[in-house]
């Protein structure tokens, strides 16, 4: 699946396939891409990211089933972030769902629609309405600490200090879209929810007052404060405890399909746990070995080269007594030091809205 | 439609800055503040030392006479309402006529220093100055002051009073100051609101308006100072303590109050803005200003007298509205003084530091509370006397029914136990099974708060309504407790006791009477007019009488009530409540919440709804001999039942004695025999099984009654199941010694 946006995009936008997508890896420069983002405001074609409707009486029944979280009471001015887990307590998913006034809305994670499609409609017992919207709707974000400035110029100053994860229905342009407060990277985040034919016309405007930024500056500001991306942590066989996603999942509901494995895999205390870890130049692959005083103790999950920081960053799961900040291990003959998140401080933190 | 011009004739005032209303205007247009170390050396322990206080002497120099054994609450306020009712020149008012619309936001205590009754202060003002007509108790914490004067014009549009006395009051606690002091919430010297925004000061003090209608005011000599032209309220919906940050909360209420006043944001010639100090009130007034007055904002004079008296909690919003008077009768606007001379200009007029001379002919005074509930009142210049139209009738139904109380959770398990005569008098209710919010919320709520959540989801949910966002943003909320959440009332001051610079902020944040009544409107999503009524046991059919007037006004169409009061007392096991019967005098309290849905008829058609009762009519009395005063109040009453007030006390004997003698086709009977006395939500309750009974044929039995202390036991509800369809019920509320309500409900 190609992003809606795909010809407007500048020639020499290096695409990448994620999952069931191909989505703009970057459009230039990663790390100028990084810098407008952490320093002012881009904009994000979440392309990649598949809507998907649940409608009918028993829609919010299914949705509390199915997702980690508790989404009982998910009114229509709220998102929240959620894990999908299948029986065995695997990630099939990570979404933003958000509450609507005929049921749920789900937002995938960046290619995981399919993936995620297929894990609703098998699980469909309640009989709902599973619609795929990505054909007449497309998500785009803006982050960055001057976001806020880009909503207020882009569409209306009074949503860019909606509380985190509030929702409302506006218009743009004449327009009706869903808008939302959300944020991945730590800056100041929202996301809008747009028909598919206006889903140009709102790039092009945010061009005006936003740099564009693609998947590549997005995951790295991600991983620097520590926001999970599924499709490089989610490994298979691993927990959602092993994954350090604990708070993605709510094990106070009654019941969620994937529930009993999560308190299974916790009530275990067994496994892995998760680190970040810098040091270096080199970037390990994904499943180098990662060495305490010689011995094996677990493997590299995902690391780049973080712009932030100017040096290697990366997930390691290491054994659970020594998932803590300030070890020194050894990666690939490379010392590395692990780290405490974020880890790096986003400038947003220290920018109000005004 | 131009309703009835009410107007204001006389204010009253005593706070850091005056004891009287000319000397509080000569400090607000010389500049001069009040804000002063506080001299009570208990509170050296705190780090943040300055507080509007009101010299001992004032109070003792404006009570000659009668301050006597008073506490210190009630001085301020006899002072401040005698001044208002002197400058009207009020003398022959018919007292069952003339009522008392009391903010306040803290329980206070008395001269002994125990906590009272939220109602005492007003009790004690009533009853001095000669008032038997409505008594109401608003405590919506920091919008409290604001919203009574809103409330007492509701009163005369109603045509239940000719003059009301509105204002508000609160003293300065030491407990409230070390909540402050908790939340960091306090600046460390004199507060600079608009500017530096450091944090607030607290204050005390009192201040009262005298409302009349206008042809009134004027067929008696009197001079209007000023006419209520409107007011809006509205909740955010969004924090316990935070106030919304897109301001939402805010500009609704301002717009609200504007479109009441059937004025719009041009005519607006100066606003008398909240103006704490604290950085997140600040903002949000900012951007409420920006809001509601788009390009005109900056040209609009916004300002602040909190840096002259410190906040006031429950009497700010009357001390403001007296300010605002002040200033169209003197064409002046009061300053923001300790403006920094080295703050940013910004794009708004704080009227920084000099008093400024304007025309003025409308002003908004905004107030913004904990529980997320704001107030605006538009006050305008006094025009001629003028042609209007009567308030409009609106028929309303009880659609919907949410009891969550020891005898069961939702109105199928009461209905239930009513059926197999269950007793469950001071048993806890269960809220097991099941959570009504999210469980983020749910975790850190207080019992009250998940109480009155539960019943309000039920009483929804039993009404089948299903509302769109935007019409949930027009639903009202109405909240009726006696004295708020016993528990966090009770953790916060033993946290003060073990260490007054440890406060439990979370118990703090519940202490204010309306907390439950801000989680019912964030947890439901509801953002329509919202206010909290406090008058003990009467609370629930005052609450249902702002329902009704909100419906009538056009203001809402659907608006919930909830009733909410718990006991700390360990729950007893077999107790026996009998009321009306004269072996087993006593009572056991409880806890309960109990909600219901009032709906204008109109809405409830429309939607296909059911019913269970119309609203024939509400009535209340205050002051003395009150069971026959409130019966007078429904004279076309024919009620086959009476759900009465009886909690097993000895008021019991007056109450069934007038009620069977006036009434004598009616049987009588109380819930309060199955729950014990759960205060606001006993009423709540005896409201929603009259209802229940005009609809399904069933009604609380009194089984145990023997010896009744009027008539014979045939005068009573002895089986739940009714021999007759109900035509009429008749519902009576008391808060003893205080107010007592009657509700008449009939077959829709």
């Amino acid at each position: 699946m190609a992003t809606v946006l795909a010809n407007l995009h500048p020639e020499g936008t290096v695409y990448g396939e994620v999952g069931d997508s191909s989505v703009p890896l970057r459009f230039s420069e990663s790390a100028d891409e990084y810098r407008v983002l952490r320093e002012r405001a881009a904009v994000l074609d979440l392309g990649g990211n598949r809507l998907i409707e649940i409608t009918g009486p028993a829609a919010v029944d299914f949705a509390q089933r199915l997702l980690a979280r508790d989404v009982e009471y998910l009114t229509s001015e709220r998102c929240m972030m959620s894990l999908v887990l299948d029986e065995s307590g695997q990630v099939v998913d990570q979404v933003l769902a958000f509450g609507r006034e005929n049921g749920i809305l789900l937002e995938s994670s960046c290619g995981a629609g399919t993936r995620l499609l297929e894990h609703l409609e098998e699980h469909n017992d309640e009989g709902v309405v599973i619609t795929d919207r990505s054909a007449d709707l497309t998500v785009l974000a803006l982050e960055g600490p001057y976001a806020w400035g880009v909503v207020g110029r882009l569409i209306d100053g009074e949503l860019a200090s909606l509380p985190f994860e509030s929702v409302v229905e506006t218009e743009w342009n004449g327009t009706e879209i869903i808008f939302a407060r959300t944020g991945f990277t730590g800056e100041y985040g929202y996301q809008m929810i747009v028909p598919t034919e206006s889903a140009a016309e709102l790039w092009c405007q945010a061009l005006e007052h936003a740099g564009a930024a693609g998947q590549e500056a997005l995951e790295l500001a991600m991983l620097e404060v520590r926001q999970p991306i599924p499709r490089h942590e989610a490994t298979a066989g691993a927990s959602v405890i092993e994954i350090g996603a604990n708070w993605l999942v709510d094990v106070t509901k009654d019941e969620f399909v994937g529930r009993d494995a999560v308190l299974a895999a916790f009530e275990s205390g067994q496994g892995r746990r998760t680190v970040g870890f810098t040091g270096g130049d080199a970037i390990p692959e994904a499943g180098a070995r990662v060495l305490a005083g010689g011995q094996d103790i677990g493997e590299v999950v995902h690391a780049v080269r973080s712009a932030g920081l100017g040096a290697t960053l990366g997930l390691a799961r290491v054994d659970a007594e020594l998932a803590a900040a300030g070890l020194e291990f050894t990666v690939d003959g490379v010392e590395v030091t692990t780290l405490t998140s974020p880890y790096i401080v986003p400038k947003s933190w220290s920018i109000p809205i005004i | 439609m131009a309703l009835r011009p009410v107007v204001v004739t006389g204010l009253g005032i005593i706070c850091a800055i005056g004891r009287d209303p000319a000397e509080f205007w000569q400090r607000l247009v010389s500049g001069t503040g009040g804000l002063t170390p506080v001299l009570d050396e208990n509170f050296a322990v705190f780090e943040a030392r300055h507080a509007g206080q009101v010299p001992d002497e004032w109070i003792d120099g404006g009570l000659p006479d009668a301050g006597a054994g008073l506490d210190r609450t009630a001085r301020l306020a006899l002072i401040a309402a005698r001044q208002a009712i002197e400058q009207a020149g009020l003398t022959g008012a018919d007292p069952d006529r003339f009522g008392i619309i009391l903010g306040k936001c803290q329980a206070t205590p008395d001269a002994a220093g125990r906590y009272q009754p939220m109602h005492r202060t007003e009790d004690v003002v009533a009853d001095r100055l000669g008032m038997r007509g409505p008594r109401i108790l608003v405590s919506t914490a920091c919008a409290a002051g604001g919203n009574a004067v809103g409330l007492a014009k509701d009163k005369i549009l109603t045509g239940e009073a000719d003059v009301v006395l509105a204002g508000g009051v609160d003293p300065l606690l030491f407990g409230t100051y070390a909540g402050f002091a908790g939340l960091k919430a306090l600046s460390t010297g004199p507060c600079r609101p608009y500017s530096h925004s450091d944090g607030l000061n607290l204050g005390e003090g009192a201040a009262f308006l005298l409302l009349e209608p206008l042809d009134r005011a004027l067929a008696r000599g009197a001079t209007p100072l000023a006419e209520v032209a409107g007011y809006g309220l509205s909740a955010d919906a969004y924090h316990a303590t935070a106030p919304d940050p897109t301001g939402r909360g805010g500009a609704s209420a301002v717009r609200r109050a504007l479109a009441d006043a059937g004025l719009t944001t041009d005519d607006v010639g100066y606003v008398s803005g909240h103006g704490t100090g604290t950085p997140a009130n600040d903002a949000m007034e900012a951007k409420v200003m920006r809001v509601v007055f788009g390009e005109r904002a900056g040209r609009v004079p916004t300002s602040s007298i909190k840096s002259f008296v410190g906040h006031t909690l429950g009497a700010a919003g009357a001390v403001e509205a007296v300010a605002s008077v002040l200033a169209l009768r003197h064409g002046t606007a009061p300053p923001t003084i300790g403006f920094a001379a080295d703050a940013v200009p910004g794009d708004l007029d704080f009227v920084p530091n000099v008093a400024r001379e304007l025309p003025i002919d409308t002003v908004v005074s905004n107030n913004y509370a904990f529980g997320g509930n704001n107030v605006s009142l538009v006050l305008t210049t006094p025009r001629a006397a003028r042609e209007y139209d009567e308030l409009p009738e609106a028929a309303a139904v009880i659609t919907g029914l949410g009891p969550v109380t020891g005898l069961g959770t939702g109105i199928g398990e009461v209905a239930e136990a009513i059926v197999t005569g269950r007793q469950a008098a001071g048993q806890a209710p269960s809220l097991d099974g099941r959570t009504f919010a999210p469980r983020s919320l749910w975790r850190h709520m207080n019992h009250l708060s998940r109480m009155a959540i539960a019943a309000s989801r039920l009483a929804w949910e039993d009404a089948g309504l299903q509302l769109p966002r935007k019409e949930l943003d027009d639903v009202g909320l109405v909240f009726a407790t006696g004295a708020g959440s016993a528990e966090s009332t009770g953790g916060f001051d033993e946290s003060i006791a073990a260490n007054p610079n440890k406060p439990a902020v979370l118990s703090f944040s519940n202490v204010v009477l309306n907390a439950t009544g801000g989680a019912v409107c964030q947890t439901l999503g509801l953002r329509g007019p919202t206010t909290t009524i406090c008058n003990g046991g009467a609370s629930a059919s005052i609450a249902l009488d702002c329902a009704l007037e909100m419906i009538r006004a056009g203001k809402a169409d659907v608006v919930l009530v909830v009733a909410a009061d718990e006991t700390v007392a360990a729950p007893v096991g077999d107790a026996v409540v009998s009321p009306y019967d004269r072996r087993h005098s006593g009572t056991v309290p409880g806890s309960a919440a109990v909600a219901f849905l009032v709906e204008s008829a109109e809405h409830c058609t429309r939607r296909g709804g059911r019913p269970y009762a119309q609203v024939m009519g509400t009535g209340h009395a205050s002051g003395g001999d009150l069971v026959a005063r409130v019966l007078d109040r429904l004279p076309g009453a024919r009620p086959e039942l009476v759900v009465g007030a009886g909690t097993g006390v000895p008021d019991d004997a007056e109450e069934s004695a007038v009620v069977l003698a006036a009434l004598p086709g009616a049987v009588l009977t109380t819930s309060a025999g199955l729950t014990g006395d759960c205060q606001a939500a006993t009423g709540a309750m005896n409201i929603a099984m009259a209802a229940l009974a005009i609809r399904d044929g069933i009604a609380p039995a009194l089984t145990g009654l023997v010896e009744p202390h009027a008539g014979e036991p045939a005068s009573y509800v002895t089986k739940p199941e009714l021999p007759d369809p109900i035509g009429q019920a008749l519902v009576l509320t008391a808060a003893p010694g205080s107010v007592r309500g009657a509700v008449l409900l009939g077959a829709p």
